[in-house]
């Protein structure tokens, strides 16, 4: 859920909450499912997050936003490319979690004036986020357990830059579709790997609806 | 409003910075490829089969004694010896391995005009780096095959190790006790299968068509030091086709057949032995087999704390070499210890 405050034009409204949920679209190299492209394997996921804005100026805001994201790890590609590896039709089992990231991030907001109760808003974000790599469990026939990644979190620096239409259904209330893109490149450890941890570059989208709330 | 670009420039300069490349595919330690791998750096173009692996669990490097006729281009076969070095860092799924040929001072001692196959050895340092050994403990001797004598019979010649060399002790001799005017060859131990008595398997053709039989030596005597020996066949080993090339390694002896239900040829089959009996023999399967001959397999165990598996080497007249026989390696995709 997303709070995003708008610094509102009408009345002495100069802040809102915007609180909004959805989908998570992981992209690029973090949908990757090829060894050969610093692959992610995360599949879709659900978020959630908390947004305050408060206007400063006429088109512009500032904007604090915190949330929570949760991806799968798309554990049938993952094992697609142990098998294209091995070489071998033995049974591959894995077992993994699902990726988490925690963020809380502050941006600026550029805004259209409100034109029949609509208005956009393109906000960049710069945060922190809790980046959470799942653990993974390799096995493979015989062989027992050949890969192993412990979950582990590493603390990053995030980017963001946010689409939001919000459509004021009052002088109060509203409702909100917001899709935004994120950034990241949290650096997990893997202690079997080749350098004992690898630099992920995290890439989604949230394409998400919620509510506004003028304060 | 130039602050307000300013931030705006700043924001868009962080979003563009460019990913690092990183590795991401790895494994808990390295695997040795599960498909046969052309040892392409000691193959030649001619036939290059019947090695001899190492006796210990391999960390990196090990040498490879095997039979070759490049040194007569295509006539008798020697034995010579290559260091096969694995990389260090094969946990990403890629596999190399470097081979190089080394002098051995023992091999010139054993080699003749006549054939020189089927090497096993009780002794191999256990690392690249020198190694003294203990002459009062470490067993070191050395056995192969030849036909100089008419047909190919079983000798040993003994050894020991200085430095990075072989040193023969005295002559090789010929095996007495097991050899007769059939082919005898390819003696493998098993240590520990009878307490106080060595036990060896070897192939012979005797009863006609090529077997495995077992040879048990005298009490607290060596094969080689007993003056008679009690052999038999071992009937769950042999067929009525041909069963060549037994080599054990702990409680798995390998061998070569071209017994039915193979896939061609001679096939790599194995047998597991329980500490009493060696069970019914199992075939490889056509990832290591294929319609082609496959040839005098041995087992490398690797050093576990290392490696997710151990390997097979074998030679190969499938297509595709550099050559007639070639050397092959593959990794055991199950378990045997």
């Amino acid at each position: 859920m997303s709070i995003s405050s708008v610094c509102a034009q009408t009345g002495d409204k100069k802040q809102a909450l915007i609180i909004h949920a959805g989908l998570s679209v992981p992209f690029s190299d973090f949908a990757g499912t090829s060894f050969g492209h610093l692959p992610g394997f995360a599949g879709n996921g659900m978020n959630a997050e908390a947004d305050y804005l408060k206007y400063v100026g006429r088109y512009f805001g500032l904007s604090l936003t915190t949330g929570y994201a949760n991806m799968d790890f798309r554990e049938d590609a993952y094992r697609n490319e142990y098998r294209n590896i091995l070489g071998q039709e033995g049974d591959i089992a894995i077992d993994a979690g699902n990726y988490q990231l925690y963020r809380a991030m502050l941006g600026l907001a550029v805004r259209t004036p409100e034109f029949h109760n609509f208005e956009l808003l393109f906000i960049l974000h710069l945060g922190y986020a809790c980046f959470i790599h799942p653990e993974i469990k390799v096995d493979f026939a015989d062989l027992g357990r050949i890969n192993t990644v412990d979950k582990n979190v590493d603390p990053d620096n995030i980017k963001c830059y946010s689409f939001r239409l919000n459509y004021f259904l009052s002088e109060k209330y509203g409702i909100n579709l917001t899709c935004n893109r994120n950034f990241a490149k949290p650096d997990f450890l893997d202690e079997t790997g080749i350098a004992n941890h690898y630099i992920l570059p995290v890439q989604f989208q949230n394409i998400n609806a919620g509510l506004v709330i003028r304060l | 409003m130039r602050i307000k670009s300013g931030i705006l420039f700043i924001l868009f300069s962080v979003m563009s910075i460019s990913c690092n490349d990183n590795e991401r595919l790895n494994f808990d330690r390295m695997l040795i490829p599960l498909s046969p791998v052309n040892l392409e750096e000691l193959n030649s173009h001619y036939d290059d089969f019947n090695s001899a692996g190492p006796q210990f669990d391999v960390e990196q490097s090990f040498r490879l004694i095997f039979s070759s006729n490049r040194n007569s281009n295509g006539g008798d076969f020697d034995l010579i010896c290559y260091r096969c070095n694995m990389a260090e860092f094969l946990d990403d799924g890629s596999f190399n391995i470097w081979t190089w040929p080394e002098q051995v001072d023992l091999l010139d001692t054993i080699n003749s005009p006549y054939n020189e196959l089927g090497p096993s050895m009780t002794f191999q340092e256990t690392d690249y780096y020198s190694y003294l050994p203990d002459p009062e403990n470490d067993d070191m001797r050395f056995f192969f095959t030849s036909d100089r004598n008419g047909s190919n019979d079983i000798f040993y010649i003994n050894y020991t190790v200085t430095g990075f060399d072989y040193i023969p002790s005295g002559e090789p001799a010929g095996l007495d006790a097991i050899n007769t005017a059939s082919d005898e060859g390819y003696l493998t131990i098993n240590p520990g299968e009878i307490v106080n008595r060595e036990t060896v398997y070897f192939t012979s053709d005797r009863d006609g068509g090529y077997d495995i039989y077992r040879a048990m030596g005298l009490e607290n005597l060596t094969i080689e030091s007993s003056a008679t020996l009690e052999i038999e066949k071992v009937e769950i080993l042999s067929s009525e086709a041909d069963d060549k090339c037994p080599y054990i390694m702990e409680d798995l002896m390998v061998f070569t057949s071209d017994r039915p239900g193979g896939f061609g040829g001679f096939d790599l089959w194995y047998s597991l032995f329980d500490g009493t009996t060696w069970g019914t023999p199992v075939n490889f399967g056509e990832t290591i087999n294929t319609s082609y001959n496959e040839y005098r397999p041995v087992v490398v165990l690797t050093d576990n704390e290392r490696f997710l598996n151990d390997m097979i080497i074998f030679s190969s007249f499938r297509p595709g070499g550099k050559g007639r026989y070639d050397l092959y390696l593959v990794g055991l995709s199950c378990l045997f210890n």
